[in-house]
């Protein structure tokens, strides 16, 4: 096991249930997006590891969760 | 003078470049990731054109569900960064235990899939119903063949790995497999705030 990699596991579920809870209460979807793309940016730094990685990765990895938060803004 | 031995190969300049796992499944990743967004983007200007419509979809879908297969696959994203951990750390015993449990929340998420599919067309619901279930059916059943790809990629991984085929510092292939797997989480975090709580 690995304390990082339980503490971003933690941080994720945590998330999820904040996620759920702001859908449920029909809060304005901008949130729900923002929540998705932190969850989406911890997977990607630890859990895929591009922490380890160049930069360019990481930029690329954020880009297409910049997309899809302003996808999900503007069409909702 | 020290010189460079002749059939020393000269460093390779885009080695700083190469990504965790190698840069094919991350070719993958990006391409699987970009056709997602833009099924969730038809997903999105369809919705915008039948508001009520989808929010009649979306009350029929069972939301908590959801939340416990978004749970389950987080849950198995955290086993296989674990099993990758101690693989590294050359404890093959444990790391076969982290990714069984990975492989085992991989089997659970399509099994509570495939009931929540039985229950949907069990009231009637299928694919090209309207737009709402036509494009539930096709971005949640896109989803569902990668995870079962994921699962086979980590079932034949751990074959190997008790096989004794990885050792200390050749764990590329392990890494990659887990990239893929963790994709399918990656992508359900953006399906499940669209399809089941937007």
């Amino acid at each position: 096991m690995n304390r990082a990699n339980t503490l971003v596991w933690i941080l994720l579920v945590g998330l999820t249930l904040l996620s759920f809870a702001l859908g449920e209460r029909h809060l304005p979807s901008a949130a729900l997006f923002l929540v998705a793309a932190t969850k989406a940016w911890f997977v990607a730094r630890h859990f895929m590891e591009l922490r380890h990685a160049a930069a360019v990765w990481t930029f690329a990895a954020g880009s297409l969760i910049i997309a899809f938060v302003f996808l999900g803004i503007v069409m909702t | 003078m020290p010189s460079t031995p002749p059939s020393a190969a000269p460093p390779d300049p885009w080695e700083r470049y190469e990504p965790p796992g190698g840069i094919l499944v991350w070719i993958i990743v990006f391409v699987e990731v970009v056709t997602f967004l833009a099924g969730i983007g038809v997903f999105l200007y369809e919705r915008g054109a039948d508001p009520e419509g989808f929010a009649r979809g979306r009350d029929l879908l069972d939301q908590r569900l959801a939340l416990f297969n978004t749970l389950i696959l987080l849950t198995g994203g955290w086993c296989m960064a674990c099993g990758l951990t101690e693989l590294r750390r050359d404890d093959r015993d444990r790391s076969l235990r982290w990714i069984g449990a990975a492989i085992t929340c991989g089997i659970a998420f399509l099994v509570v899939k495939g009931v929540e599919y039985g229950a949907k067309s069990g009231q009637g619901h299928v694919f090209g119903e309207d737009p709402f279930f036509t494009l539930y059916f096709a971005l949640t059943g896109f989803h569902f063949i990668h995870v079962a790809v994921a699962v086979a990629i980590l079932l034949y991984l751990a074959v190997k790995i008790r096989q004794g085929r990885y050792r200390v510092g050749e764990h590329d292939d392990v890494a990659a497999g887990g990239i893929f797997w963790h994709l399918c989480d990656f992508i359900w975090l953006f399906l499940f705030p669209t399809l089941y709580l937007l």
